[in-house]
């Protein structure tokens, strides 16, 4: 195995601007602040996209925040915005 | 411990090397040769089949480690036509 | 007595060792499939993938993303990981 673990390679984004994905649709970007084991994290200056099905249409809502904690039960990846 | 008992993985364990048949909590299943398992019954498989229900949705040539989180029963011999 | 066998208890962390490197896909428990070279993982099965595609449940469904950076996937969430 090798010696780095991946949470070990996710500390390589500290500091840096992640998209986080997560359950139920929703999805975040944001600069990591910290994160654990558990994959509880922190991001400042975030935005996050919320998408639901109105009337079989597809439909995004955004809410920004200066600070989120997020919960790492609801957390599915975690990598580099698009660009 | 008498003789008779035998413990459940016992059994597992003597179908490493033969085909078993896995089913998970959802209605998802596997069928490959069992190559081994750990203490947490997370299995590896090779030359698997993955079902959902009956329909087949995808041929694995490899290894498979298949997490041990969801998987209600295994069956060994692998799954009957 | 350990349920698991040495030999057997092997098979998992041999395979583990040996598909660092290799192509791999990962399968979440809500369908959705990752392609990608394995860069490392862990005893909890969370997963680091490079050029990582992402799917459901089969890659002939259509590309639905393809990740530039690594990608961080969280063991809790895996079903599995196979070769290619």
């Amino acid at each position: 195995m090798s010696s780095e673990t991946p949470l070990d390679l996710l500390k390589l984004n500290l500091d840096e601007r992640v998209y986080v994905k997560l359950r139920g649709a929703r999805e975040l970007t944001g600069t990591l602040q910290a994160f654990d084991s558990h994959c509880n994290i922190v991001l400042s200056d975030a935005t996050e996209t919320i998408y639901e099905l109105v009337d079989g249409e597809l439909k995004s809502r955004t809410k920004d925040s200066e600070m989120i904690f997020v919960r790492g039960d609801t957390v599915t990846l975690v990598t580099t915005p698009a660009e | 411990m008498s003789a008779a008992e035998i413990l459940p993985l016992e059994i597992i364990d003597k179908t490493v090397g033969q085909p078993i048949w896995v089913m998970l909590t959802s209605h998802r299943e596997f069928t490959g040769t069992l190559v081994g398992f750990d203490d947490f019954v997370n299995i590896v498989l090779e030359d698997v089949v993955e079902y959902d229900r009956d329909h087949e949705v995808k041929r694995h040539a490899g290894k498979m480690l298949l997490s041990g989180n969801n998987i209600s029963m295994l069956v060994p011999g692998g799954k009957p036509e | 007595m350990s349920s698991a066998t040495e030999s057997t208890t092997k098979a998992s962390e041999q395979f583990l060792s040996n598909i660092i490197g290799k192509s791999v896909s990962v399968k979440l428990h809500s369908g959705m499939l990752f392609q990608g070279t394995l860069e490392s993982i862990d005893g909890f099965m969370n997963i680091a993938l490079n050029n990582a595609t992402e799917h459901y449940e089969t890659a002939e469904n259509g590309l639905l993303h393809r990740y530039d950076g690594d990608v961080f996937v969280r063991g809790t969430q895996v079903l599995y990981i196979s070769e290619a």
